[in-house]
């Protein structure tokens, strides 16, 4: 049995534990990285992403400050340090952190796809749609336009709207077209901006869009790895809250330092003081044990599991509204360029053409 | 568990205590698996249980967790005075069963490290290969029943004022009665393969159907009905790893006779047999399950999204065909009213 394999217990999460072996870790770093290169085979996924980059980073030197800002990095590595302060790192021992630290990662640790991938599909429908609309305004617009012309016809006002639309997007065609050839590259730089300090398998617009619950999912996943590494509950909030990527939650750090210096030392003011996350104060509040880490971060899964998808669900319900309204809109468009013929026609004969009127 | 239990005695009653947990938790609603959690953490680190079941009621905002919570106290067994509500009877029924066994800790060791595989296969419905192939059904379905009232109504009517105007029928608009034509012919043989493929998937493709019927079994979340090569391995992966603190630990693994009994295949044979650790080689054969199966499920979604494409551009030629031959029809019409040529 390996000396990772017994229980936790108070005397395992000495502060500044992590910092004191950092030297130890980084003599095993290219074994650390090739027992996880061997580990992601059959991975896949967002645990795949982050296993490559936990590999990148024990083959590129493995900074200490950086290891502080990625709970990725710090599943594999506190496992490791505690093995290093009982005595010299073996292979076995590499093979068992690694393995214990990518279990926390998949138990624990996002699990959502990339909200870009999951926007992708809107994203070329929109395409569709712009090149479809300029082409329809270019070429069929002014063809009926002529048909109403020589007739003489007089127009209904939703087919004289349509053709003052196809007016307006020809004018604007060439803005038009900057825009759809101008948004890949922009997604593209968009994407990335911040990259290293995200988390692997977030993409810009996952942290964007995050909501609170999410938020703090990320947040006391990140929390509980630097407690476990050894840093002190005041040291942990405020890396976990610069990682973040949210602005809310580092200003909550400050306003939550003043609230600590003005309030009552029996009452300890609440991080987050927020009644729908309460358990996740209740957990912050507790004192420091390796049973406060397991609860911080069951409680980091049970916000995930309870939230990550709303995102995923509501693009998913929004598409089929958005081809429906694609197709409602080009059937209006049809009627309203065909009833003005489909009127000339009744009025001159007499007989409506059947079926649609 | 005493001092003196044996290494199979512990693979045991953890294998009991995992497979508890495993299949319990897909039973449970998010909240009620925090719960439980909650209760695992508390019990196996010594943690104040009232604080943290009080903290918790207030965030679900749930009377009989707020009543269950006031009655705990210290000494008390929170299994005791859980009440009838706070809890579902599945959670009750295996906690209770398992205290009465003696095997409470287990369980809830079990609980806190269920493996990464019991989590990763709690899909939700709309991301598998079921649920698209119901849309795709469902989207035909609809697809269908427009192009029958275009083909019964409007296509004779037009037809009709043709013949009454004395005009030629132009090339768009044969078209669209050709394929008019075949569509109605064909109609019946498309209800036919339709039938066919529901009664393949019925009674051929369980797994497929079984898990598109899942989305009505209470909970939100699913465990996907996994193909049996893929247990087979990780039963075996399971194995490596329950019984390394046993007597097996140097028993040698025969992969060769594993390849030969259809159990591995040959390349993850030859990849687990490169690495010395036990624990490493049942890593890896369930993470090549697992991407085994991901791709089986992949290229399975591909034959479903090409089907899908084809239906669609069928579609999109059918709308694109009507809409040329009717307004080419009609500006024919007012062409032969109008005697412009």
């Amino acid at each position: 049995m390996t000396r990772l394999s017994k229980q936790l217990t108070a005397e395992d999460l000495p502060l500044g534990l992590l910092e004191s072996q950092w030297d130890a870790l980084q003599q095993v770093a290219y074994d650390v990285a090739d027992e996880v290169d061997i580990k992601s085979e059959g991975l896949s996924g967002n645990l795949l992403t982050q296993t490559r980059f936990v590999s990148e980073f024990f083959r590129g030197g493995a900074d200490y400050n950086e290891a502080l800002r990625q709970s990725t990095i710090l599943a594999i590595a506190n496992p490791l340090a505690q093995v290093a302060a009982q005595g010299p790192i073996t292979k076995a021992d590499i093979s068992t952190a690694v393995s214990q630290g990518l279990c926390t990662l998949s138990r624990h640790g996002i699990t959502h796809r990339n909200l870009f991938r999951i926007f992708l599909f809107p994203i070329l429908l929109t395409y569709f749609v712009g090149f479809g609309v300029i082409l329809v305004s270019h070429f069929i617009v002014p063809f009926f336009e002529q048909i109403y012309t020589e007739f003489g016809i007089v127009v209904s006002w939703l087919t004289g709207f349509f053709v003052q639309l196809g007016y307006g997007i020809r004018g604007a065609t060439m803005p038009l077209l900057v825009v759809l050839f101008g948004l890949p590259p922009s997604l593209w730089l968009f994407g990335l901006v911040g990259r290293k300090k995200r988390q692997p398998g977030m993409s810009q617009l996952d942290l964007l869009l995050a909501r609170k619950r999410p938020t703090i999912a990320r947040w006391l996943l990140h929390f509980s790895l630097l407690l476990e590494a050894g840093l002190t509950k005041e040291e942990a909030i405020g890396i976990a809250s610069s990682s973040s990527g949210k602005r809310w939650v580092s200003r909550r750090v400050e306003a939550w330092k003043q609230e600590c210096e003005t309030s009552d030392p029996d009452e300890p003011s609440l991080f987050f003081d927020d009644r729908e996350v309460r358990m996740a104060d209740t957990s912050i509040d507790l004192p420091r044990s390796p049973g406060q880490i397991v609860l911080l971060q069951h409680v980091a899964t049970w916000y995930r599991d309870s939230s990550s998808s709303l995102i995923e669900w509501l693009v998913q319900l929004l598409v089929p509204l958005y081809v429906f309204l694609i197709m409602a809109t080009c059937v209006l468009f049809m009627l309203a360029m065909l009833e003005p013929i489909i009127s000339v026609i009744g009025s001159l004969t007499g007989v409506m053409p059947g079926g649609f009127m | 568990m005493s001092e003196s239990a044996t290494p199979e005695l512990i693979a045991k009653e953890r294998l009991v205590a995992d497979q508890s947990a495993s299949e319990l938790a897909p039973l449970l609603s998010v909240d009620e698996r925090a719960l439980v959690s909650i209760l695992a953490t508390a019990d196996l680190y010594q943690l104040d249980a009232q604080k943290l079941v009080t903290g918790f009621a207030k965030e679900v905002r749930s009377v009989p967790v707020r009543r269950f919570s006031s009655r705990l106290k210290p000494g008390i067994d929170p299994l005791d005075v859980m009440g009838d509500n706070a809890m579902s009877v599945p959670c009750k029924v295996a906690l209770a069963s398992s205290r009465a066994s003696g095997t409470l800790k287990a369980f809830y060791r079990s609980w806190l490290a269920q493996t990464v595989d019991d989590r990763i296969r709690w899909v939700r419905h709309e991301h598998t290969n079921a649920a698209k192939l119901g849309r795709l059904f469902l989207r035909t379905l609809f697809s269908l029943w427009i192009f029958t009232t275009i083909l019964f109504s409007v296509i004779p009517e037009h037809k009709k004022m043709i013949e009454e105007f004395g005009i030629e029928a132009n090339s768009a608009f044969s078209l669209m009665l050709t394929v008019g034509d075949w569509f109605a012919k064909l109609f019946p043989l498309f209800f036919l393969v339709l039938f066919l493929v529901f009664f393949y998937l019925i009674f051929f493709h369980r797994s497929l159907a079984m898990n598109y019927f899942r989305r009505w079994l209470p909970g939100r979340w699913r465990q996907t009905v996994l193909p049996e090569p893929i247990l087979t391995r990780k039963l075996l992966a399971w194995d490596l790893l329950a019984f390394r603190g046993g007597q097996q630990e140097n028993q040698h693994v025969d992969w060769d006779a594993l390849v030969k009994h259809a159990a591995v295949a040959m390349p993850e044979a030859e990849i687990a047999k490169k690495v010395a650790s036990r624990e490493t080689q049942a890593w890896l054969l369930r993470n090549m399950a697992d991407q085994k199966y991901n791709r089986k499920r992949d290229r399975a979604s591909l034959i479903i999204d090409i089907a899908s494409l084809l239906i669609q551009l069928a579609i999109a030629f059918l709308i694109v065909l009507i809409a040329f031959a009717m307004i080419t029809m009609l500006l024919d019409v007012m062409n032969g009213l109008g005697g412009i040529k």
